[in-house]
């Protein structure tokens, strides 16, 4: 394959054997396009300095899909191709009719932690990722537009970043099995949120696991 | 990505400097540096990745202005990220305007450039190095609201980056510096934020 058709993962693969040999699968394995989620929520207030993300098994989907916490459970191996954090109000507390300013402060609450939130994920003690979530965008969400008259109630809706599925920061981290890894939102600075949010991070990637 | 695949099969040099020897491992790195602006002139110039931050906001470098032995970096991207201080500054039917005002002048009148030792690598306006992040949507509001906009430096996607390949070699100097040779003034605090995207070679885990 030239290099002009290769994109940043495989690039990446082509330079690194360990690399290679380790998203190629064995006799007996099969690999699997694969997704793991974590969802916390965030109420209105301060925002703690660190939260750990995929530290516990979900009691349903809509929270996650680990199905250890903060390994992969062996004889699956998981290579992270891409890393995603999606920003969203708790749709529950009825965000679009609940007034004229809070559509406002939902986007100023999303605009905060893409902007002075940051992402970290290490493996053992070694860190392999530390940067702002704005350089992870979901790839995905709400997009539209959105017009009001002077008797109707305002509403609003951002991203973080554009909303494409192939926007994705892309690399390639191989998480073996059984290894701890852990991956935390930060947030070093006094941050205060208006409204109850919630985040999702989500490791895009390739699983190797035993042939069904 | 594929002009950073095409520039390292062209050049020897570099394949051997991004390929990780058996004792190495080729991970995917961001170095990123942020600067405040106050509500006032621009300085000429501003030095990026000059210190090692306190905290997480401000950047993550290990060594001011340098990669530690025996890390060495390849840069595959730049990108400059401008946003609000955003616990302020975000409310009121006035502020977005001026905010977005603000990003318009770093964007359009300020210049990046990066050297290492006393060779400059890049110098380029703001706006050739898209962030590539940041907010996207839409807001409207009623009589009674308030107003909310943010813009952001180029189409937020990870694939909008002004890529290369420009290597760090371990404990060599190198400088980033926002340029403003006719300093605009800015009527809020925005936050600037330099990221060097690329490979980092280290020892293996």
């Amino acid at each position: 394959m030239g290099p002009a058709m290769l994109n940043r993962t495989a690039f990446l693969l082509s330079l690194d054997p360990k690399l290679m040999d380790f998203a190629t699968p064995r006799k007996t394995e099969e690999l699997v396009p694969w997704s793991y989620y974590d969802r916390n929520t965030f109420s209105a207030g301060a925002l703690a300095t660190s939260t750990p993300f995929f530290n516990a098994v979900a009691t349903d989907s809509r929270d996650g899909n680990m199905e250890l916490a903060q390994q992969i459970p062996s004889p699956k191996r998981f290579l992270v191709t891409q890393i995603r954090v999606h920003i969203a109000s708790i749709l529950s507390t009825g965000v679009w009719t609940t007034g004229a300013t809070t559509s406002g402060t939902i986007i100023n609450d999303t605009n905060l932690f893409q902007a002075d939130t940051q992402v970290s994920f290490a493996l053992g003690d070694k860190n392999y990722l530390l940067v702002p979530t704005w350089k992870l965008p979901s790839g995905g969400g709400l997009f539209g537009l959105h017009t009001d008259a002077v008797a109707d109630t305002s509403a609003g809706g951002s991203t973080n970043g554009w909303p494409r599925v192939k926007n994705g920061y892309q690399g390639a981290w191989p998480i073996p099995p059984n290894t701890a890894f852990t991956i935390a939102l930060k947030a070093p600075g006094a941050n205060t949120i208006a409204n109850d949010m919630v985040v999702t991070i989500s490791l895009d990637g390739w699983l190797i696991r035993p042939k069904q | 990505m594929d002009k950073v695949a095409f520039l390292i099969s062209l050049d020897p040099g570099l394949l051997d400097f991004a390929t990780p020897r058996k004792n190495e491992e080729l991970v995917p790195w961001s170095y990123y540096s942020r600067a405040p602006f106050t509500a006032a002139a621009m300085a000429t110039s501003t030095p990026f990745f000059n210190s090692v931050p306190a905290d997480s906001r401000t950047g993550n470098m290990e060594l001011a202005s340098q990669i530690p032995s025996p890390k060495r970096f390849l840069v595959t991207s730049l990108r400059v990220h401008i946003a609000s201080i955003v616990a302020a500054a975000v409310s009121g039917t006035t502020v977005p305007g001026t905010i977005s005002n603000d990003v318009n002048q770093i964007v359009s009148d300020c210049q990046v450039e990066f050297s290492l030792g006393d060779k400059v690598y890049v110098k380029l306006p703001v706006w050739k190095v898209p962030s590539g992040g940041g907010l996207v949507g839409f807001a409207s509001n009623n009589a009674t609201g308030g107003v909310t906009s943010y813009v952001t430096n180029g189409l937020p996607d990870q694939e909008n980056g002004y890529e290369g390949a420009w290597p760090i070699p371990s404990n060599t100097s190198f400088s980033v510096l926002l340029k403003a040779p006719a300093p605009p003034t800015l009527a809020n605090a925005v936050q600037v934020t330099i990221m060097l995207d690329g490979w980092l070679i280290r020892p293996h885990q």
